[in-house]
């Protein structure tokens, strides 16, 4: 791997677009059952996307293809494999919350107490805490300096739109300007990171320097296994980058939103819920039900042999299965003989049977979300000590909760509540009392 | 120190199976999966990386239960979708 550098000049990716923007969509076949939906992500027989599939999805390979998304069969288990150690490993994921994130809330909670702040944005305060994560995750150094970060930010967000884009009507304008984006994020951030740690690989090999001084981050971890990305082309390794940066800030950062929009929206429905904020159950079936109904826009997949539903629906080899969550979601609760209507947010709902309360909220199968016990943690694992991890969305939403920070209530959304998939919070105005001192 | 499967939230991606084969198997091609009774190989260090690699979180490994007297292989706990499988490792 020979550094950053996108591969394919500008003009190249444009040709791709416009070749790309006469492919048609596929035939597509909405599926809407919950075991229905669990077969078609459990089977073999169908895969993430292929590039003429149709239904937008062939936009997202010029910035994150051969990414761990997008990969299928063998080439995806070894690609997750590898992946693994960063997500699911316990000491990193509470390396993430006790070094990076709780520290950089505290710091960013004092300078509104400085200011004497009572009113900001939660959508750039959570983003920031966020990155300041992830970059250790990726690998990526000095964006704890304010005005490096605005920059990187600036430049991420042009290319999340368009990993975004497959939901957008203009896909190859926002494509191009994200392609852009990315070849920024290259030379300027990630290349220099990948010097870094190419050159401590490099000692390590030398035997002047140990393993243990090795970074583990994915910048680190892509060098380690060269073979594997060069496989995939010398922009493999930087597509992956950009996919995990932009998952794991933007997806994150809007769970997190809606959790504390669809909190206070409860408790002002149900008053007598207000002492329960205090109980770490119930404000992790909080998370888990906006999540539920957050993470809701279909997953596309590609039938590549005919095959038979368990409900019975027939899906033809070449043919979409359009995997409608909320619907999957609705036949789960259904089933599960819950007596509470299917879409509304309601933390008393508990489990659906053996499934958790955020259902399809990360999919499932072998592609089941690299980084839910990132946003989540693990089953059984969190409260137990101080120093175990809740997962980094749910730290966040604690720590919102805990210094008492909620939507200004004049603030009305300019979406609509009866849409079928949420939208991207771009501003959501909250309150700080500065005199709430929560407990460390 | 106990392997512990869940089958009732097992999605069959037989990661577990690819990663130690000699310590998992399916049963049929999406599962559900099983400890070997002839498990064999570094079973503690196949174990975790099984744990990692598991998309779903079905397998885990806990210091809670110890194998009922006499008890050598694997054995289950529950039935049906509430089922489980448990195999000590060491003492």
């Amino acid at each position: 791997l020979k550094g950053w550098t996108m591969e394919s000049p500008m003009r190249e990716i444009d040709d791709a677009i416009a070749q790309m923007s006469t492919v048609s969509d596929a035939p597509g076949i909405t599926v809407t059952d919950y075991e229905d939906i669990l077969h078609v992500l459990r089977s073999q027989d169908f895969v993430t996307m292929i590039p003429a599939c149709g239904h937008g999805s062939q936009w997202n390979t010029l910035l994150t293809g051969d990414s761990v998304v997008t990969l299928a069969g063998d080439a995806h288990f070894a690609r997750r494999r590898l992946l693994m150690e960063l997500f699911k490993k316990a000491e990193l994921l509470e390396e993430y919350e006790q070094q990076y994130l709780i520290p950089a809330f505290d710091h960013a909670i004092a300078d509104l107490r400085s200011a004497a702040v009572c009113e900001f944005d939660l959508v750039p305060f959570v983003r920031k805490l966020l990155v300041r994560v992830v970059a250790r995750l990726v690998g990526l150094d000095g964006l704890d300096n304010d005005h490096r970060y605005e920059e990187f930010e600036a430049t991420m967000a042009r290319a999340e739109l368009g990993v975004r884009s497959k939901f957008a009507g203009d896909a190859p304008g926002l494509i191009r300007q994200a392609l852009e984006a990315q070849a920024r994020l290259a030379d300027e951030y990630f290349a220099p990171a990948w010097d870094r740690r190419a050159g401590m690989v490099d000692a390590a090999a030398r035997d002047e320097a140990s393993d243990a001084e090795l970074k583990n981050d994915l910048i680190t971890l892509m060098i380690r296994h060269a073979d594997h990305y060069e496989a995939f082309g010398s922009d493999a390794a930087f597509r992956e980058a950009t996919l995990l940066l932009i998952a794991a800030v933007g997806s994150t950062t809007n769970a997190i939103c809606f959790a504390v929009w669809d909190l206070h929206q409860w408790l002002r429905a149900h008053p007598e819920d207000e002492q329960r904020r205090a109980d770490a159950e119930f404000m992790r079936a909080c998370f888990a039900e906006s999540l539920r109904l957050t993470q809701t826009n279909t997953i596309h997949r590609t039938a590549m042999a005919d095959s038979v539903l368990p409900s019975g629906l027939r899906i033809a080899a070449g043919e979409v299965a359009l995997l409608d969550r909320p619907a999957g979601n609705a036949s789960l609760a259904a089933a599960a003989g819950c007596p509470v209507k299917h879409d509304g947010f309601d933390p008393r709902r508990g489990r659906f049977g053996r499934v958790p309360q955020y259902g399809l909220a990360f999919g499932g199968g072998a592609h089941m979300c690299l980084g839910k016990n990132f946003a989540v943690g693990a089953p059984g694992n969190a409260g137990q000590s101080a120093s175990r991890y809740e997962g980094v969305g749910m730290r966040i939403f604690l720590a919102i909760d805990a210094h008492r920070i909620a939507p200004d209530p004049a603030y009305v959304p300019d979406w609509d509540d009866d849409l079928p998939d949420r939208p991207t919070w771009l501003t959501l105005p909250v309150r700080f009392p500065q005199e709430a001192t929560p407990p460390s | 120190v106990n392997i512990r499967i869940e089958p009732g939230i097992c999605q069959g991606t037989g990661f577990c199976e690819r990663i130690a084969p000699s310590v998992f198997a399916l049963a049929g091609a999406q599962g559900p999966p099983f400890v070997r009774p002839d498990a064999a190989g570094d079973i503690e260090r196949l174990a975790v990386e099984a744990e990692m690699a598991c998309p779903i979180g079905a397998i885990s490994l806990e210091e809670n239960e110890s194998a009922p007297p006499g008890q050598s292989g694997p054995w289950a706990v529950g039935s049906g979708k509430e089922r489980m499988w448990r195999l000590q490792i060491g003492t």
